[in-house]
């Protein structure tokens, strides 16, 4: 997003618009760096722990102190990974003096374990890409023609999806809900969620059931 | 691994990844997640799942929860609710609006309405999942439905975007809406007098709405000290955060 004056003073002042345009613009490269930092100095993070470091992060970016000392002209990204690595680092320590272990690396210092997570989370990524192909595969074309529109090389919107389809976005969205429930129906049958049934009442109900 | 025993949280989890979960259920996920060990692990791998559909880290729909909570968490009352869809009320407390010409008295009464429920045979021809679009009166997204509810809670008729709704003297108007995506709807009329009527919501300012389907609106008005003495056009606005329209449409209150 281009930083004109009128956008940085609006930021500048809290205004929600531009906060949230702010957000939107970088919530997802942050998710990744804060991703890829994770990586170097922990065994690896999960969902959960990124969205809370981004989530925190951008909680410190827009305290009113923070939104006046951004000058508008170094790139805004630079300036939200800067305050992530603190947040990180942060977590980090408080790990360390729980468990008892020595001083925190440096982040951006590679690890061996850093580089063993990033093979685990790789070998994951290659599992539900062959699990997705898998489900793709069992699909009726037409609820294939959907799932490719939508989570293929294009990845429409719904709304584009919906256009290609001649259909209205909230068929659309029923459709993919439905196609999202045979998937978790899918994942645990394939063993991919498993683990999680208790007590008779299994984490997800199958269609039918009560 | 212990055994959560949590059902909300398992029901938390199916509809973040379904794309049905609304801010408040996604804050109360997250700190439970953060707490238990299965769950967390189950949000860990669903939103994997999630991330390679949709070639993101952050899936969308993470992405727009994390923002309304962020938003809250600042103390600002932007929040856009993207991908909010609150679960429907059954039972409703009315509000009225009050056009000028009525008495005040009506502002304090409260009564209970039942919310109408719709019949199978009236839905929208659209509302298959399945079913392609076409000619007719359902092809525009945005729409509003109006139901005339009898002081006992049938609902004696309905009408929607285009259509007249019958209801007279001594039954209540209840509206319902369906968004696409999270809007701004005013639903206002104005009387034969050229006072403005505010359906929804009370102020003359337009209400954040949600994404949904037939989602019925928390104000239903009393037709009664004859503000409906003749049919009336209804104009319902949704719009944009920005104050752009997004869609227009009317129907017609006949008493």
């Amino acid at each position: 997003m281009a930083w004109d004056a009128r956008t940085l003073q609006a930021f500048k002042d809290g205004e929600p618009e531009a906060l949230g345009r702010v957000y939107r613009t970088h919530a997802e490269p942050l998710a990744r760096t804060v991703r890829a930092m994770a990586w170097r100095v922990q065994r690896g993070r999960g969902a959960l722990e990124v969205e809370n470091t981004v989530l925190e992060t951008f909680a410190r970016a827009f305290e009113p102190r923070a939104r006046q000392a951004y000058d508008g002209v170094r790139p805004y990204g630079h300036f939200l990974a800067g305050i992530a690595r603190n947040v990180l680092l942060e977590e980090q320590r408080g790990r360390e003096v729980a468990v008892g272990l020595a001083p925190f690396e440096e982040i951006g210092e590679e690890s061996a374990e850093g580089e063993g997570a990033g093979a685990a989370q790789a070998l994951e990524d290659r599992e539900v890409e062959a699990l997705l192909a898998s489900f793709k595969a069992e699909l009726s074309e037409e609820e294939r023609q959907l799932f490719e529109l939508r989570f293929g090389e294009d990845g429409l919107a719904q709304e584009g999806a919906a256009e290609r389809m001649q259909l209205t976005r909230i068929q659309v969205r029923r459709r993919e809900a439905g196609l999202k429930t045979r998937l978790l129906e899918f994942l645990q049958a394939r063993g991919y969620l498993q683990g999680f049934e208790s007590k008779g009442w299994s984490l997800f109900k199958r269609r039918g059931e009560s | 691994m212990t055994r959560c025993a949590d059902i909300q949280a398992k029901q938390a989890l199916r509809a973040l990844f379904v794309g049905e979960l609304d801010t408040e259920g996604f804050e109360r996920l997250c700190a439970h997640a953060s707490k238990c060990a299965e769950c967390r692990e189950a949000y860990d791998r669903l939103t994997r799942v999630e991330s390679a559909l949709e070639k993101r880290a952050l899936p969308q729909a993470h992405e727009a929860l994390m923002e309304q909570a962020l938003f809250a968490r600042l103390g600002l009352a932007q929040a856009p609710a993207r991908v909010s869809m609150p679960e429907r009320p059954r039972v409703l407390r009315p509000r009225f609006f009050v056009p000028a010409a009525v008495g005040l008295a009506l502002a304090a009464t409260v009564v209970l309405v039942v919310v109408p429920r719709v019949q199978p045979g009236v839905r929208p021809q659209d509302d298959s999942g399945w079913q392609a679009r076409g000619g007719g009166a359902a092809t525009s997204a945005f729409g509003i439905r109006a139901f005339c509810v009898e002081p006992g809670g049938s609902v004696r008729g309905e009408a929607r975007s285009g259509g007249t709704l019958t209801c007279a003297e001594g039954n209540t108007v209840q509206f319902s809406y369906t968004a696409p995506q999270a809007a701004r709807l005013q639903i206002e009329a104005t009387s034969a007098g050229g006072e403005p009527l505010h359906f929804f919501p009370q102020e003359s300012a337009p209400a954040d709405v949600a994404a949904g389907v037939d989602s019925v609106l928390p104000y239903s008005t009393p037709v009664q000290r004859g503000w409906l003495p003749a049919p009336l056009d209804v104009r319902a606005t949704f719009s944009d955060a920005k104050g752009r329209v997004l869609s227009q449409t009317r129907l017609r209150l006949s008493p």
